[in-house]
């Protein structure tokens, strides 16, 4: 056993060392016995030694799907492990980017509580085995009154900052000093739920489909796949809050201008918004006749969602509660100016944004608009000429 | 120093004007002399087993690329023979570097490469020597124009090269090497540095751990350089309630200890507008807001505010509006001007030193550190004879030719069609800019 399997880490870090092995110990099995029956006998095993791994592992797709804050409670014992693999061999079953960003997203929410309890000495070993080692300085560098204990090398740290895409997480905005980046154990916690979060995200080898129908053979598995594929059913009526609202004189998706939509699509993967896109989506749904409820809605996907500071900041975008004033749009010149514009996006853009629109007293020559709103204004206009067949000029 | 305007004027006309392409072959031969010479002293060429070579031609307006060298002999020997205009390596080390599918190369890591150049930079003196020329009428055009305004004629630009360009160029390496670089742990010493040749300098960064870093690792280290998402979230703002601004200490680390570090340095060394306006005129910082951080009592207290580290920099003149510009203000004056694209490129090519700029004669000359700063690259980089024995005639073709100071005497500016008699390094510097046709070989 090793050094950290003494220490019990990898029961609650699974992903560490070891941890694989004890979940799956096939490699050490010598039996010629087919992979069905293998599977079968160690997850009976599993359910029967474990009784509460059915509605664990059934929680963790619900509330994941349901961008519930937690209610799921990690142990730290073999369950952990068999919890995580598990819903790490679901996950590439299902192939689903969304599915694994909402379930990565929820897990390593809990680890980081997890890491947060930690103490510096127990932070530093976990970290140097999840490949992001950091060092602890006990007197620690005192930056503007912070004490930063901990630190990270320049090279280790660039990796993760580049996943992370958070704003406050970029090399720019942190402590760095003679190659090394200064943290708290707060900021340490969070590189290493990334970390984290892509360790349960699965690299799909278009092994998939075998797997599921694999799978599929395996009793109490097979239940809770099924479970899981009606959740997804559902969800995909029901999915996107932004599609479903007749507000903003019926806000459909269509009318959502390239830079928001872009932004609403990097959100539902559960990919991180840096400070300025969050702003821009806070400051047109505030404009728009969107509800906080729903501008809480886009960013509960985010992996470092926290419902208490986003429907502050939220509040705080419309002047609610305070005497704050209401935020307008940003124009698109100022979108354009910090890159957010996506006029000609492959993906996204749209001739409105991109060649502008003809209007009244400027002859033949298209104007360009001005900032979102106009784009929906517009974005209105062709869609009620194209059902009433009007040319465009 | 002391400069001195020269060139002879030919009055007479000549017989033997040359073709273009007689100017190309004269330039040609001229540089593969010139390489016979420098191969003796050439730089070495760290891995270049592994690297790319790509070269472009004095006759072909194509690429090669796709070359590799096992050893700096062949690489020279292959310099002597084909009599490249410009040469080129990858700044990536691959395994198979002369494999013209690019995916097959099997990419072992890329040099961190920072392009200093003038070309990327807004510099007053452009407007004075950078041109769009019709290439139908002749018509110059200061401003960026993509047709003639006169005749609808395609446009060509014709870039030029002063001591302000250059001295920009150097004021942006210093300013890297000095106070971006010792952040991510890099000293003087781990840095390979040469002229460009032309207006800038490259500085190359080849540890291990930074050879590693993919294009999305590398935005990181390069938004650091060049102040792009700076976002200070709780400091640089004022208070209102509390009359103060939150401002930085000198020991504070990365961006926000450089904010202080140089507001302290631009109070300590300017006070006079007069004085501050020479070196930081084009960031328009309002008048009034100058008089008032200039200001004898202000300026002081704000010194000795910054001195010893009190985060909260109060000026009772200043309010929120004011703070605000002098935050942009500091923010500007800290960034370092790069081009981008070069740093953050995993594959590019970058100019080999020790070669030779097929648009100016200079030699892409490796420098260290304290080389660079005292650096002439108007003298330095000449390899081909400043002589008067060594004199070419040449007949400018551009309509407009601005000076240029070769050594310390300035030649030029020209007109279109006048006749000339100027040193080697001169007139290979004027054909190499494509402004003027060769009309005699010189000695
Ligand atoms: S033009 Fe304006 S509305 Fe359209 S994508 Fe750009 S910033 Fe958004
Ligand atoms: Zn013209
Ligand atoms: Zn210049």
């Amino acid at each position: 056993m090793s050094y950290y399997n003494a220490y019990g880490l990898v029961y609650k870090y699974p992903w560490l060392e070891g941890g694989r092995e004890m979940f799956d110990p096939i490699v050490e099995s010598e039996s010629a016995e087919p992979l069905v029956d293998y599977y079968n006998r160690l997850f009976s095993d599993y359910f029967s030694i474990y009784p509460e791994l059915y509605q664990k592992l059934l929680d963790v797709f619900i509330f994941a799907l349901d961008k519930k804050e937690s209610g799921i409670v990690l142990t730290d014992d073999k369950l952990n492990i068999i919890l995580f693999y598990t819903v790490k061999t679901l996950l590439t079953a299902f192939d689903n980017r969304i599915l694994d960003n909402h379930v990565a997203n929820l897990l390593s929410k809990l680890y980081h509580k997890r890491l947060l309890q930690e103490n510096p000495q127990d932070l530093v070993i976990i970290s140097k085995k999840m490949g992001l080692p950091c060092h602890f300085d006990r007197k620690g560098k005192d930056f503007g009154g912070v004490i930063h204990h901990f630190w990270v090398e320049i090279h280790q740290y660039v990796p993760i900052a580049a996943l992370l895409r958070d704003s406050n997480y970029q090399l720019i905005n942190r402590m760095v000093q003679n190659g090394k980046v200064f943290l708290i154990k707060d900021h340490m916690a969070r590189l290493l739920q990334e970390v984290a979060r892509r360790e349960i995200i699965p690299d799909h080898q278009g092994i998939s489909g075998e797997l599921l129908t694999l799978l599929k053979k395996i009793n109490p598995i097979s239940a809770i796949i099924n479970e899981i594929a009606i959740i997804i059913e559902e969800k995909k009526y029901s999915q996107s809050p932004y599609e479903k609202t007749n507000v903003y004189e019926n806000m459909v998706y269509v009318l959502y201008p390239p830079c928001i939509k872009f932004i609403l699509n990097k959100a539902t993967n559960g990919v991180n918004l840096t400070h300025s896109e969050r702003l821009h989506i806070a400051f047109f749904y505030a404009n728009t006749n969107h509800t906080v409820e729903e501008t809480v809605d886009v960013f509960r996907t985010l992996p470092d969602f926290d419902e208490k500071i986003a429907r502050y900041n939220i509040e705080f975008s419309r002047g609610i509660g305070g005497k704050g004033k209401k935020y307008s749009v940003y124009s698109c010149a100022k979108l354009k100016s910090i890159k957010l514009c996506k006029a000609t996006d492959k993906e996204y853009g749209d001739p409105i944004c991109a060649e502008g629109v003809y209007r009244k007293g400027h002859g033949d020559t298209k104007v360009p608009i001005k900032n979102p709103k106009d784009f929906v204004f517009w974005k209105n206009v062709e869609i009620q000429r194209k059902l009433q067949n009007i040319p465009k000029k | 120093m002391e400069k001195r305007r020269d060139s002879k004027k030919i009055t007479k006309h000549t017989k033997e004007v040359t073709s273009l392409e007689d100017t190309t072959l004269e330039l040609r031969k001229k540089f593969t002399l010139k390489y016979a010479e420098l191969v003796k002293y050439f730089p070495k060429i760290p891995e270049i087993a592994s690297r790319e070579f790509a070269f472009l031609f004095w006759d072909r307006n194509y690429m090669i690329r796709h070359r590799g060298f096992t050893n700096p002999q062949h690489l020279l020997s292959e310099l002597k023979n084909i009599n490249p205009k410009h040469v080129y390596h990858s700044a990536a080390l691959y395994k198979d570097p002369a494999n013209k599918i690019m995916s097959e190369k099997g990419w072992m890591g890329c040099d961190f490469v920072v392009d200093i150049d003038a070309d990327h930079m807004e510099l007053s003196c452009q407007e004075n020597h950078d041109y769009y020329i019709c290439m139908k009428c002749d018509y110059v055009h200061r401003e960026k124009v993509t047709k003639c305004q006169k005749c609808e004629g395609p446009i060509r630009k014709q870039i030029w090269l002063c001591d302000k360009c250059l001295e920009a160029s150097k004021y942006e390496v210093i300013k890297l090497v000095d106070d971006f670089l010792p952040d991510f742990g890099f000293t003087k010493n781990d840095i390979d540095l040469n002229f460009s040749g032309h207006r800038g300098y490259h500085v190359h960064l080849r540890d291990k751990f930074i050879r590693t870093l993919s294009s999305e690792e590398r935005r990181q280290m390069v938004d650091y350089i060049t102040g792009t998402n700076f976002d200070p979230t709780d400091y640089l703002i004022y208070k209102s309630s509390n009359g103060y601004f939150i401002g930085t200490t000198i020991d504070d680390a990365g961006w926000k200890g450089r904010i202080a570090r140089n507001f302290l340095k631009i109070l300590t060394t300017h006070d006079s507008i007069d004085s501050f306006n020479k070196e930081y005129s084009k960031y328009n910082l309002d008048t009034k807001i100058k008089q008032i951080l200039l200001n004898p009592d202000n300026r002081n207290q704000l010194i000795h505010q910054l001195t010893i580290k009190n985060q909260y920099w109060t000026i009772k003149e200043l309010a929120k509006g004011s703070w605000k510009k002098i935050k942009e203000f500091l923010i500007q004056v800290s960034m370092c001007d790069i081009d981008v694209p070069v740093s953050i490129d995993t594959h590019r090519l970058i100019r080999v030193q020790g070669s030779i700029h097929g648009k100016t004669g200079f030699l892409v000359k490796p420098l260290n550190y304290y080389d660079m700063v005292n650096f002439e690259p108007f003298s330095d980089p000449i390899i081909f004879s400043t002589e008067k024995e060594a004199c070419m005639k040449l007949e400018i073709n551009t309509p407009i030719c601005p000076e240029i100071r070769i050594k310390d005497i300035i030649y030029g500016p020209y007109k279109k069609h006048e006749q000339i008699e100027v040193p080697e390094a001169v007139a290979i510097f004027l054909t190499c800019k494509g402004v003027a046709d060769l009309l005699s070989r010189g000695n």
